[in-house]
């Protein structure tokens, strides 16, 4: 014990003299006293130094979330260290301070997208989840699939995003109950319906993977995991992203993604601040609507007139996915494109240039969103990736997934291959 | 006879151009009063004025010798009933019901078990008790303007607007609804003002003609004095013949019209 | 026909009213009763498992915590979840109905509604402002319902403003109505045509209407208003019926009518905006309560606001309880289930009725 208190009190005197470290975000864990990607001995050392008054308080300094910094916020951050605290406040994405009891052994998940459960595979605890929104348990739901939800087949419902079903919630009585939609103020129903259970409302998009998967590992104690996750994802987005890093304009083609509705004249063009603008430039491309912003839709002339040099269109799990291993239906949706007259003369077309790829399973966002960034970087610099095969990812993704499902044999993803 | 309301210089106008045009008149106690006159002469737009329904510009109405324009619109319910030209039920409503809500000036809100009886005298009056639980817009016209007058006398008003009673109507209903008001005139005491257009009705069950053109009264007296050759040819723009036997009513037969007189 | 007779025809014609404003009543109170019964049964299913003795008993703990037991989740699920819900129902279905019936009475109009009025409209426009475009006069969860209110009270006032002008008749409010309802919904598929398809679906499943956002705060606001404006609105149910006479005559029946217009409307308006703002634009009931109610016990305002307050509070609670229902856990949303019983209900009603209503 007093061997502890001069280690600590050494520490104090070398880091008073240190700047805080910089960082790329902040952990917005509880805990993290000097704000920076983790919780670790410095937090204990700077919680110190704010309670002798050498810092100013940061919020998250209050590891007990009581509005006091004193020792026992030092005691908590020493426990955090070790996994071993009783309870963990975070703060989630609209801003507010949720504190959990730990462990976490039932979660509730109403659920709009697909990347926070592929987390929680990855990190080897979907087993905790208890109950989801219709969209993953119901045959044609928008994230229902047979071979890559199998174990949400059999999932009990909680009704729908809009309006879940909390009676049902409530029979279940989970530890916590998880939602990834800002939108529909799950949260603000959930507090007036069943007041005590927390809620905490997260996404893990691309631009967020990193710091919310660390978080998603500090709530269920998966933080190995996470790190892992964390590390391998990161990993492919770095190999890809360094390569096309340095590339001039000139040397981007011009890229149109959008989505392909057959007999439709108008075309949604994704604009410079939407999540997949980083994805077209990361991959090497030059977003043909980086000037946009928000939700635009274009007609022909608009995208004919910028003659875009490849065009890639995300397509429903209706037409590809885990759950088709025949491609005819995605192939005459190509074809169908390919036919058109007004589109006849435009590069990507005449060059054969036009790819086609699965939305709901690859394209919308956390780690899976790499993996599109991984085809489409072939599709737009061939040369720079002829050694790199976005199907290993993919298949190593699954891996994470803990899916049995051999890509060279099974579903439809892309096309043309 | 006592006087029951006066008009003097009374004047109204939606636009520039005036409707009314300092209308100066007066009414007697139990006393039937027709306004004759082609379309747009006025005569509505009087009646309305008196009930003011519609506001004056200028002029004043005295009832009783009271300042109409200055009274509460519940203090001239109670002394005016009004019976407008036409009425269309939206609503299914039953004749009991139509006549109650004449009751309206003298309650609060909701009805008294005396109101009901009042309600009930006044369907016998008018002798359509039987119709008491009809819905109002399944009754022939002529009833439809018993039950619109039932509802004007459940107002217990001195003086009684009535605004064309007779059109639409046919012959026999035409005479039924002026004996019922010579009838109310008698034996109520009340004084009426009614817009009447056919001359020969005007002639036989008013006291008194006013006879209007253009916003302005041409002449008012006693129907012989009133309805004339002259006047009825030049307020009309018609040729007409006046029979007027010594004693009697005159009565009117058109002839044909004047066009392009003026 | 002598005078004897003519008294027992008089008597007889007596009883026939006597039982009339007596089958009115009785209406009413059976209506009552009814609600109370569905009350009971709404309370008492749901998707929870909780079986209908834990219900009972978790809602009277409450009230005997000596005499009965409860357990957290009964608690919830009684007190959170279905009590709000109910009352919310009840409350909504009372303002839709009595908003209705006075707008339709005041304008002479058997298509007056808050739907026509072009209010849920605007409301909808409010709404749709705060999920798409994330702006609002109020902050947090009352952003959305803050907007919806704000919109909704601002289409009153160009109604509310146009019955206060010389020479508006019932007949250029309902066309003005009707305006505003075509402005306020091109300006929210104008918004929606430039939004992201995902927020889109939100703006609808809010146009739709749901009673799932209750909660005992939104109950509370909700009561306030209706409580204070509905016995206003029940008491003029005697102007309104001289109204029903036309505007001139119910003037000379000594009724300011262009005053009773104002303060009827603006009344039936503030409740409506209110609702609407909690649940959406459930704008069926609205139209559709007072002629029910009509067809079944005539037009006399004195029984008709009351009973449409009931008609519209039962049916809403009705739709809401076979919405929760009938494929739990997934929630039809009440606006749906309300035009798919009432619709045929209404058709029915128009087809089997003996004499000419509207």
């Amino acid at each position: 014990m007093r061997t502890d208190r001069i280690v600590v009190g050494m520490t104090m005197m070398l880091l008073l003299a240190l700047p805080a470290a910089a960082s790329d975000y902040t952990l917005n864990v509880f805990g993290n006293a000097n704000e920076d990607e983790t919780i670790n001995m410095q937090d204990v050392t700077y919680t110190e130094l704010i309670i002798l008054e050498y810092r100013d308080e940061t919020e998250l300094a209050d590891a007990k979330h009581d509005d006091k910094i004193n020792m026992q916020d030092v005691t908590q951050i020493e426990l955090t260290i070790l996994g071993k605290e009783k309870e963990l406040t975070i703060v989630d994405e609209p801003g507010d301070a949720v504190t959990v009891s730990k462990p976490i052994d039932t979660v509730v998940y109403v659920g709009h997208n697909a990347f926070v459960y592929e987390t929680w595979r990855a990190l080897g605890m979907a087993d905790r989840l208890v109950g989801t929104t219709d969209r993953f348990v119901k045959p044609g739901g928008y994230r229902y699939s047979e071979k890559y939800y199998p174990e949400l087949l059999t999932m009990r419902s909680v009704g729908t995003l809009q309006e879940p079903d909390f009676e049902e919630i409530v029979d279940i009585a989970p530890d916590l109950l998880y939602t990834d939609e800002v939108q529909y103020d799950v949260k603000s129903m959930a507090a007036n319906k069943i007041p005590g259970l927390p809620v905490i409302c997260m996404d893990i998009d691309p631009a967020h993977f990193t710091e919310n998967t660390r978080i998603t590992g500090y709530i269920f104690d998966r933080r190995d995991e996470a790190d892992e996750y964390i590390d391998w994802r990161n990993g492919w987005q770095d190999t890809i992203e360094d390569r096309t890093e340095g590339l001039s304009d000139g040397e981007r083609p011009l890229v149109l993604m959008s989505y392909y509705t057959p007999g439709s004249n108008e075309f949604s063009v994704r604009s410079g601040d939407s999540p997949f603008h980083p994805m077209i430039v990361g991959a090497g491309g030059k977003n043909i609507g980086e000037d946009l912003s928000g939700y635009v839709e274009v007609d022909v002339e608009w995208i004919v007139d910028r003659n875009p040099e490849i065009i890639v269109f995300s397509v429903a799990n209706t037409y590809c996915g885990y759950d088709f291993d025949d491609p005819s239906e995605l192939a005459a949706l190509y074809d169908d494109f390919m036919s058109r007259s007004d589109f006849a003369g435009v590069s990507a077309v005449v060059n054969n240039n036009v790819y086609f790829i699965n939305y709901a399973h690859l394209c919308v966002g956390g780690a899976s969103g790499t993996i599109t960034e991984a085809y489409m970087g072939k599709w737009f610099q061939p040369d720079l990736f002829t050694d790199l095969d976005a199907q290993v990812m993919h298949q190593e993704f699954l891996e994470f997934q803990g899916i049995d499902f051999d890509l060279s044999e099974h579903g439809v993803f892309v096309y043309p291959e | 006879m006592k006087l029951k309301l006066r008009l003097n210089d009374v004047t109204f106008s939606y636009t520039s151009t005036p409707i009314l045009e300092e209308i100066t008149m007066e009414l007697a106690e139990s006393e039937i009063l027709g306004i004759v006159g082609p379309n747009g002469a006025g005569k509505s737009t009087l009646i309305r004025c008196i009930d003011r329904i519609l506001k004056p510009e200028q002029g004043s109405i005295l009832l009783d010798g009271q300042e109409v324009t200055e009274m509460s619109m519940i203090a001239i319910a109670k002394q005016i009933g009004y019976v407008p030209q036409s009425s269309t039920g939206v609503f299914p409503a039953t004749v009991f019901d139509t006549v109650l809500v004449g009751r309206r000036p003298h309650i609060g809100w909701r009805s008294s078990e005396s109101d009901e009886d009042k309600v009930w005298g006044i369907l016998k009056l008018m002798d359509i008790e039987d119709l008491a639980m009809r819905d109002w817009g399944e009754l022939s016209g002529g009833q439809q303007q018993k039950v619109l007058i039932a509802r004007a006398l459940a107002q217990e008003a001195g003086v009684l607007l009535l605004d064309e009673p007779t059109s639409n109507l046919d012959i026999k209903h035409q005479l039924e609804v002026m004996e019922i008001m010579t009838d109310l005139v008698a034996k109520r005491g009340l004084s009426v003002i009614m817009a009447v257009h056919d001359l020969n009705l005007a002639s036989r069950y008013t006291d008194r003609v006013i006879i209007m053109k253009d916003g302005k009264i041409f002449d008012a007296g006693s129907p012989s004095k009133v309805l004339t050759t002259e006047n009825v040819g030049s307020v009309y723009d018609v040729e007409v013949d006046v029979i007027n036997r010594n004693g009697e009513k005159p009565y009117i037969v058109p002839i044909r019209s004047v066009r392009g007189s003026g | 026909m002598n005078m004897a007779d003519g008294t027992a025809v008089r008597t007889d014609r007596r009883e026939e009213y006597r039982r009339f404003v007596g089958r009115k009543i009785t209406f009413i109170l059976s209506s009552l009763i009814l609600l109370v019964i569905i009350f009971g049964v709404a309370a008492s299913i749901g998707s929870s498992d909780t079986t209908l003795w834990a219900a009972y008993s978790a809602f009277l703990h409450r009230f005997f915590p000596d005499h009965f037991t409860t357990s957290w989740g009964a608690d919830t699920i009684v007190w959170n979840i279905r009590l709000p819900r109910i009352i919310l129902g009840i409350l909504a279905g009372i303002s839709f109905g009595v908003a209705g019936a006075v707008m339709q009475g005041v304008l002479r109009n058997p298509l007056a509604s808050p739907y026509t009025l072009g209010i849920s409209a605007g409301a909808a426009f409010g709404a749709s402002i705060a999920i798409l475009l994330g702006f609002g006069f109020v902050g947090g969860e009352y952003l959305v319902i803050g907007n919806a209110f704000v919109f909704a009270m601002l289409c009153s006032f160009v109604i509310i403003g146009l019955a206060g002008r010389k020479g508006a008749t019932p007949e250029t409010m309902i066309l003005a109505g009707i305006a505003i309802l075509y402005v306020f919904s091109a300006c929210t598929s104008l918004l929606q045509y430039f939004a992201d398809p995902d927020a889109v679906k939100d703006v609808v499943f809010w146009t739709v209407g749901s009673l799932g956002r209750a909660s005992w705060p939104a109950v509370y606001m909700l009561l306030v208003v209706v409580v204070v404006c509905t016995p206003i609105l029940l008491i003029r149910s005697w102007d309104l019926n001289v109204m029903t006479a036309g505007d001139e005559a119910a003037q000379s029946m000594g009724v300011n009518v262009k005053r009773t217009r104002i303060i009827t409307i603006s009344l039936a308006s503030l409740l409506v905006a209110s609702t609407v703002a909690f649940t959406g634009t459930i704008g069926f009931i609205g139209l559709v309560a007072p002629h029910i109610t009509r067809i079944i016990i005539g037009g006399d305002n004195r029984f008709l606001l009351p009973s449409s307050c009931l008609v519209g509070a039962v049916f809403l609670l009705a739709a809401d309880t076979v919405a929760r229902n009938i494929i739990a856990p997934t929630i039809i949303p009440v606006g749906i289930m309300t035009a798919f019983m009432g619709g045929p209900l209404f058709l029915y009603l128009i087809m089997k009725r003996r004499r000419e209503y509207f």
